[in-house]
């Protein structure tokens, strides 16, 4: 639910339930207010009503008195004329008889200012009896057969001056008269249907405005059920359960308290309401409150929920710009319009958003880094480990080169002059040597080396030798120089004594120096080493050919001199296992990387000459055949299984021992020919021999297709 | 406000429910009506300046003008008015002495209409021997109930006639049993109208006064329960209306209206019409000039003053009511001006 709602629906529930309360309570209130009101107002109406009709009985009596002392009345000669016309004066100035009459001591109208029942019995013998009886006062509540109505009968008779009874007088007021002499001196509220029954000491109901029927009738326990109170007290009030209408019906009573040396006559008045027209205004009341209360709930939470809504709105747009934030709009923003908690939370949610944007930003941006990063370390590590698998590579040949360079390093620390020169052939040999290395870095720089450095091993080792010889003999001759030189003092000195000495030890020294034999050694020493360091040079020029940094340049290159000098580098593992047979066509120039090509001489001769055992031929053709060039080498080694054939170009493929060969020359040698735009193809067969087939296009294209023409 | 749909449907439910709680209330509040539509009881008894009043019911003059009335046909004057007394009726037609002891009685009753003055509908019937009045002295007469029109009646007329009330002794005798005392020696005259006025008259006895010897006295009207009459005026004005159309249409179709009264009240019509003669009905312009407050034998504050001195004497009653509050003529009133502004054009 939403929240502008739930407040409504609180407020709503809470203000119901205080208006219910609210006009329950008034209610109530109003309630015993009333009753307790009418209780204690209708008693004190029927004590005073009770007096009243006290004083009212009182005064008829008087009234009696008064008549009955007429002397009219107490003269036995009066006619009943006469009789009914004082009775007719006394009733128009009393103004309150309906009637007056006049009986005999035999109880026969003789004058009735109604003019009615004259000479005819009274039906009220009782009355006129209790009246003849002395000078009591009678009184008694009847139906009046001649009046039709009901009246308030008194009697008393009349006597003359000696006492004689002459006859008895009668009185009558109507019991509606007595009630209005009642009820007209009590106040009673308009809006109240206030009843009054009268009853007499027999409990039988004398007077009732509401129940005419049941007068002289009705006794007090049909009207009233609550009468033991009724019957006990003098006076006092109750209420009795009204069982159709659920409230209490009201009454106060009084009994006759009875006046001045009478006996009292034991009447009882009822003051009495329904408890409907008691309560009425309460209901009214009511009514109008649950009305009040309805309008105001509704009007009131109709305002609450416009102001609830209000209240909520601003609470509405921070759930808003929250969603947005979760879906992950960071541009969210809420406008801070109340001045309350609300505003407060949403100027902080934006500073928060500003925050988060930038945070998110700089997270993004070191997101883009790493990722970069991440990319740049894995092309690295990739690098790296290519190199690493290089590097491994290379050391393990570097170590070779490094075990040849220490040897050659220790074979030419002995000789000074020679070495110097050496050193120098040993710089170029150190360069080539790099040469190689790097060479090798790109393709089969070990075999280079091996062979290269075979090549320039052999006559090294002879040069070394016959320095080692030279430097002997320069000893020698040393010595035998400085004995000339000794000589050459005494003769000086022209001492021919000593000059006869010396020469006699010098020709000692000649002889057992072998002077002859060094002097003719020397020269075919010297001669010998001579062209071994032209050899090396050679191989040096050959292996810096061939190492000089492959531009990829293709130039056209005489392939039958590339093949010469690759032979001449590694000549010297070639001739010790193979006869070479030579087979050169007529090539035109070839385009192609010398270099590279040369690489590719080189492997095939030195796994040619690696793969004869014992002694083998190796055989090279070379022939133009339109716009290529084929070049066959073979070799009748011992050949290769078809499962060998296959994996032949195969990189770091390798039938040598581990630590021989890298495995990478062929594959190397391929890709360099397939570069070329030309073809490699094997033949071998186990134990007969292998044959190469290069064939390279005379002209190259990039795409590796062939120019035709020139 | 906005009109989301989930809202404005609980504010309408919530409107609804107060508007039908509201009318429930008023509804509930107004509880002390008593039922609007049930019809107007009124009692009659025999008397032709009564009958119109069944004319009217008879055609339909009543429903024409919106009112459902019930009549109901009581002989005995003292009976009808005892059953308006009692609650039984809503209005009752009788005479205006009759209506101030009503009232003096604690049940009121307010007069709306003055239905007619009795001119000779109302007589003292009596033995032929008895020339006079005064003949009557120590005789017996006879008046229909005690301290009733009747009673006032008789009394005026012997005052007239210069006889004390004590002069003569009275027997309290129905009107329409006043022949068959007559007739057994039990009364020497008596009070009477049709229709033993004239059954008397066939029968050789003689009229020994007459209403008009005692103008303004015997005045009858049509009186309500002023409760009735403040819950229901529509109605009330309604009857008043009705009854004034039945007079009109009585004197324009006389043969009609006299067959449907003499059978509405069980007399014959020769009875109905000598008791019609007898009588002088008002019409609108006639009863608004007897409401007025006048001392003219028309007036029907004649007939209260006199009525009023009687009961006074008699103790009948407590002190002397407001005619105004006894007499309304807002009824014939309205009529007269609405007849007014018809003239004017």
């Amino acid at each position: 639910m939403k929240f502008s709602h739930k407040i409504t629906w609180i407020f709503a529930l809470f203000l119901a339930v205080t208006l219910v309360l609210f006009c329950f309570l008034a209610c109530h209130a109003g309630f015993q207010i009333r009753e307790s009101k009418f209780r204690g107002e209708f008693q004190e109406n029927a004590v005073q009503m009770m007096v009243i009709l006290d004083e009212a009985l009182y005064e008829r009596f008087i009234d009696l008195k008064n008549i009955t002392n007429d002397p009219v009345l107490r003269t036995r000669e009066s006619t009943p004329r006469q009789i009914a016309e004082r009775l007719t004066e006394y009733r128009n100035n009393a103004r309150i008889y309906a009637s007056l009459s006049f009986f005999d001591r035999d109880g026969i109208r003789i004058a009735d200012t109604s003019g009615l029942e004259i000479g005819k019995k009274t039906d009220q013998e009782m009355l006129l009896k209790e009246a003849l009886n002395g000078d009591e006062y009678a009184m008694n509540i009847g139906l009046s057969r001649s009046l039709e109505e009901y009246v308030v009968r008194f009697a008393r008779s009349v006597k003359d001056e000696k006492g004689i009874v002459l006859g008895t007088v009668v009185t009558r007021i109507s019991v509606g008269r007595l009630y209005e002499i009642i009820n007209m001196r009590t106040s009673s509220q308009k809006d109240l249907q206030r009843c009054i029954d009268l009853f007499d000491e027999n409990q039988r109901l004398l007077f009732s405005i509401t129940n005419k029927k049941g007068v002289l009738k009705d006794h007090l326990e049909n009207v009233f059920e609550d009468v033991r109170s009724l019957r006990q007290s003098q006076n006092g009030n109750g209420f009795i359960y009204n069982r159709l209408f659920h409230r209490n019906d009201i009454f106060g009573f009084s009994r006759e308290p009875g006046f001045l040396d009478f006996k009292g006559n034991g009447w009882l008045v009822v003051v009495h309401a329904s408890g409907e027209s008691i309560f009425r205004p309460v209901y009214e009341i009511r009514n109008e409150l649950i009305l009040f209360s309805l309008v105001a709930l509704f009007l009131l939470t109709g305002m609450i929920t416009l102001v609830a809504k209000e209240l909520s709105r601003p609470l509405g747009k921070l759930k808003t710009a929250l969603e947005k934030v979760g879906a992950g709009d960071f541009e969210a923003h809420v406008e801070a319009i109340s001045d309350d908690e609300f505003g407060g939370v949403a100027r902080a949610l934006n500073e928060m958003l500003v925050q988060l944007r930038g945070k998110t930003t700089s997270i993004d941006n070191l997101l883009r880094e790493v990722d970069e990063r991440v990319k740049t370390e894995t092309k690295l590590k990739e690098a790296n480990e290519e190199l690493e698998g290089k590097a491994k590579e290379v050391d393990s040949h570097v170590q070779k080169i490094e075990k040849s360079r220490e040897i050659l390093v220790s074979m030419l620390e002995d000789n000074d002059a020679s070495r110097k020169a050496l050193e120098k052939s040993l710089a170029e040999v150190k360069q080539a040597h790099q040469m190689v290395i790097q060479a090798e870095k790109l393709s089969s720089i070990g075999q280079l080396a091996a062979g290269g450095a075979h090549e320039i091993n052999n006559p090294l080792s002879f040069i070394s030798s016959n320095l080692a010889t030279l430097e002997k003999y320069v000893g020698k001759l040393t010595e035998i120089l400085r004995a000339y030189d000794g000589l050459i003092g005494v003769v000086a000195r022209k001492d021919m004594v000593k000059m006869k000495e010396r020469i006699e030890e010098i020709t000692a020294l000649e002889k057992k120096q072998g002077m002859d034999f060094i002097l003719s050694d020397v020269d075919a020493l010297l001669r010998e080493s001579l062209e071994g360091a032209g050899r090396i040079k050679n191989i040096v020029l050959n292996l810096k050919t061939f190492s000089r940094k492959d531009e990829g340049v293709k130039t056209p290159a005489d392939l039958n001199v590339i093949l010469d000098g690759i032979i001449n580098i590694i000549w010297n593992e070639i001739k010790y296992k193979a006869e070479l047979v030579k087979e050169y066509g007529e090539l035109p120039m070839v385009e192609c990387n010398s270099q590279q090509v040369g690489q590719v001489f080189l492997n095939i001769l030195m796994n040619a000459a690696q793969a004869i055992e014992g002694k083998g031929t190796i055989s090279l053709l070379t022939r133009a055949e339109g716009d290529h060039v084929n070049i066959e080498i073979a070799d009748t080694g011992a050949g290769m299984s078809p499962e060998t054939r296959k994996r032949l170009f195969e990189p770091f493929f390798t039938t040598k021992e581990a630590g021989k060969g890298t495995g990478l020359g062929l594959s190397i040698s391929y890709e360099i020919i397939k570069k070329h735009g030309g073809n490699i193809e094997v033949e071998s067969e186990v134990g007969k021999g292998t044959k190469f087939t290069i064939s390279l296009p005379v002209r190259f294209k990039k795409d590796g297709k062939v120019k035709v023409g020139t | 406000m906005t009109r989301e749909n989930g809202r404005w449907r609980i504010s309408e439910i919530r409107r609804i429910l107060i508007v039908l709680l509201c009318v429930a209330m008023v509804a509930a509040g107004c509880s002390g009506k008593p039922e609007a539509k049930s019809p107007i009881r009124i009692g009659v008894n025999v008397w032709p300046g009564y009958a119109y009043i069944f004319l009217a019911a008879e055609k339909g003059l009543f429903k024409k003008n919106g009112v459902d009335v019930t009549l109901n046909l009581i002989p005995e004057q003292n009976a009808s008015l005892k059953v308006y007394e009692e609650g039984g009726a809503d209005g009752v037609l009788s005479t205006m002495p009759d209506v101030l002891l009503l009232n003096s009685r604690g049940k009121p009753a307010t007069v709306v209409l003055v239905t007619d003055f009795s001119v000779t509908g109302d007589v003292i019937i009596g033995r032929p021997e008895f020339k006079t009045l005064a003949d009557l002295k120590g005789k017996k007469l006879s008046f229909e109930g005690v301290n009733t029109f009747s009673n006032i009646f008789v009394l005026k007329a012997l005052e007239g006639a210069g006889v004390k009330e004590f002069d003569v002794i009275f027997e309290n005798v129905p009107a329409h049993q006043v022949l068959s005392r007559l007739e057994d020696g039990g009364i020497a005259a008596g009070h009477t109208w049709e229709p033993t006025k004239s059954q008397a008259l066939k029968k050789g006895y003689i009229v020994l006064a007459e209403a008009k010897d005692v103008p303004g006295v015997i005045v009858d009207v049509l009186a309500f329960d002023p409760e009735v009459i403040r819950q229901r005026p529509r109605e009330i004005q309604a009857i008043v209306k009705a009854l004034l159309e039945a007079r009109e249409y009585n004197v324009v179709h006389r043969e009609e209206s006299l067959g449907i009264m003499a059978k509405a009240l069980g007399m014959g019509p020769e009875e109905m019409q000598q008791g019609l003669l007898g009588i002088q009905q008002p019409d609108l312009n006639g009863n608004v000039e007897a409401m007025e407050k006048g001392d003219g034998v028309s007036s029907l504050h004649t007939s209260w003053q006199t009525a009023l001195r009687f009961y006074f004497e008699r103790g009948q009653l407590k002190g002397i009511p407001e005619f105004q509050s006894v007499v309304d003529p807002s009824f014939v009133n309205a009529l007269a001006a609405a007849k007014t502004r018809e003239r004017r054009p």
